[in-house]
């Protein structure tokens, strides 16, 4: 059945070329540049063959059994390549699994509050990255029946002084109920409430955070 | 339909602008005989040679249809990405 299967195919290739050659001999071409030419446009005839034979393969075992045989013996004849391929497989797995860890430690970790998926942000419709005026999230918070509580925060640049060394670092300006709606306790010390708020430009209070 | 007048045919139904591999032909038309998609038969052609012709069969047409409405909305999709925003 499989040895059927198989001279079909190749006696219909060379029927093909055969086919093309005369085709092109009738244009005027003489019978060698016309077999060069027949085998430059069908492309790589063995190749063509063990493809069309590996449709029939089951599951491609055979070819993979054959493959990883002859891999091996190609490795072992040469020690030189078969370090350079592991050095580049090394080198490119470890890459990235660097660059995983901080994808993963950044992007993928879930939020660290009881109910993340509770959580949305609220931006203008047509800028993804668009933020409120601090009267317009007044409004919001006042006004919105859908969520339990509304918060408000911005990043600012600050300065940060430990000992005699000062740094540069980001922080948040917040509203009053920041950590309540999150939800969250503070590992030490207490956090501030909506009702310690006295306004825009008050800000008398300071949580710290640091990076287990 | 056989294998050489089937690229003859590729070609010149597309203005020969898929230019394909002749040859990649051969290993494509035996994973739709695997499948019953098509059917193939040694006939003598008009031009007496002694061909291999393939023909469709019915799972083939359904298949067909189906694979040709789904290209569709592939390229219609493509199309509405690629074409300049309204924002």
């Amino acid at each position: 059945m499989r040895n059927r299967i198989y001279a079909d195919l190749s006696a219909e290739i060379e029927q093909h070329l055969a086919e093309k050659v005369e085709a092109l001999m009738a244009e005027g071409m003489s019978r060698n540049e016309a077999e060069a030419t027949a085998k430059r446009e069908f492309g790589n005839v063995a190749r063509m063959k063990e493809r069309g034979r590996e449709a029939w393969m089951w599951p491609r075992l055979e070819s993979l059994g054959a493959d990883v045989k002859f891999a091996f013996r190609k490795l072992r004849r040469s020690p030189g390549f078969a370090a350079t391929a592991v050095l580049t497989l090394a080198l490119g797995i470890g890459a990235n699994v660097v660059v995983f860890s901080i994808l993963n430690g950044l992007v993928l970790r879930p939020l660290d509050v009881p109910q993340p998926k509770n959580l949305f942000q609220i931006i203008q419709a047509k800028e993804l990255w668009s933020s409120q005026s601090y009267r317009d999230y007044l409004d919001y918070r006042d006004r919105d029946p859908s969520f339990s509580g509304m918060m408000a925060y911005q990043t600012e640049r600050v300065g940060l002084t430990i000992g005699k060394s000062v740094s540069r670092s980001w922080g948040f300006a917040t509203s009053g109920n920041y950590f309540d709606v999150l939800g969250i306790q503070p590992a030490l010390g207490r956090f501030f409430h909506a009702a310690e708020e006295h306004g825009p430009g008050s800000a008398p209070y300071i949580v710290l955070s640091y990076e287990k | 339909m056989h294998g050489y007048a089937l690229v003859q045919h590729i070609k010149q139904r597309s203005n020969e602008l898929l230019h394909v591999e002749e040859g990649s032909l051969y290993p494509a038309l035996q994973r739709l005989l695997k499948e019953g998609l098509v059917k193939a038969e040694w006939e003598t052609s008009a031009s007496n040679r002694r061909v291999r012709t393939y023909r469709i069969t019915p799972a083939g047409k359904k298949h067909l249809e189906r694979e040709v409405s789904s290209f569709e909305r592939m390229l219609e999709g493509i199309t509405l990405v690629l074409s300049p925003g309204k924002s």
